[in-house]
């Protein structure tokens, strides 16, 4: 579960771009013109999907190892056991991150404009 | 993953443990087995463990980073079954003339297994089998906390 740092280039636009004389960036580069690629794995929505797929991954995995346990053809409970804790793990850890997300989006959005 | 790396090695300790503790109810159930297809008496077995590596970081590029997370990946190790082994030791000799398996003196070639000796192992695999298991407990116990920073 790699979290990569979002680089502070990515998210503000640079500047000192070439129409910038008034030390303003240009209307070219303002923020929401940034592109941000969603495909990355280093931008934030990457990062989600990313953490995800990796949490869904282990719950198939728990799931998996559980119904094998209960048909009689895995022969090791503890690994079972193991792979349930990972996904309980791996689960809270996404809740956590989901949480602070919206914590933030609610924060942006109770911002006096 | 790196956050569940420790579970991986405890995990192999696991399995390492359930092996001994079969190897160690095979002898007990086989303590007055005279005759195997081998020929003589049930001799006891016995496992042997060796370190085997966890953090399979696969290739040769990865092996020759010098980098201190590459070194102390290379460095986590598990455990596994190299071989279950028979013990050599002499059979007990029991006379018993009426005993079909009975050699020409009346003797019969009993299993070289203490069950004094079995218990005590079992015992052993069992507290290693708890060590693994609250080793993987400590290290939830300390994923959950870092999950409820801030909290």
């Amino acid at each position: 579960m790699a979290i990569n740092p979002i680089q502070i280039s990515q998210l503000t636009p640079p500047l000192n771009s070439p129409a910038s004389g008034a030390g303003f960036p240009s209307l070219d580069s303002l923020p929401g013109q940034v592109d941000v690629d969603l495909d990355q794995s280093n931008s934030f929505g990457g990062m989600i999907s990313n953490l995800l797929s990796a949490t869904n991954s282990k719950m198939t995995e728990a799931n998996q190892k559980s119904l094998e346990m209960l048909a009689g053809e895995n022969k090791n409970i503890h690994e079972v056991m193991i792979a349930l804790e990972k996904a309980d793990i791996s689960f809270k850890f996404l809740n956590q991150v989901r949480n602070k997300a919206v914590d933030a989006y609610t924060e942006i959005f109770r911002m006096q404009l | 993953m790196d956050l569940f790396q420790s579970m991986q090695i405890s995990s192999t300790g696991l399995a390492a443990q359930r092996i001994r503790m079969n190897v160690i109810a095979s002898n007990l159930a086989n303590i007055n087995t005279t005759k195997t297809p081998e020929g003589g008496p049930y001799r006891r077995k016995d496992v042997i463990f060796r370190p085997n590596q966890i953090g399979d970081t696969g290739g040769g590029t990865q092996q020759a980073g010098g980098g201190f997370r590459d070194q102390l990946d290379r460095e986590l190790q598990g455990v596994e079954v190299s071989a279950i082994v028979k013990d050599q030791t002499d059979p007990r000799m029991v006379y018993n003339p009426t005993h079909p398996d009975a050699d020409g003196k009346g003797y019969v070639a009993m299993p070289n297994i203490n069950m004094i000796t079995e218990m005590v192992t079992m015992m052993n695999s069992q507290r290693s089998y708890e060590a693994n298991v609250t080793a993987i407990n400590a290290s939830k116990a300390m994923i959950n906390k870092s999950l409820s920073i801030g909290r």
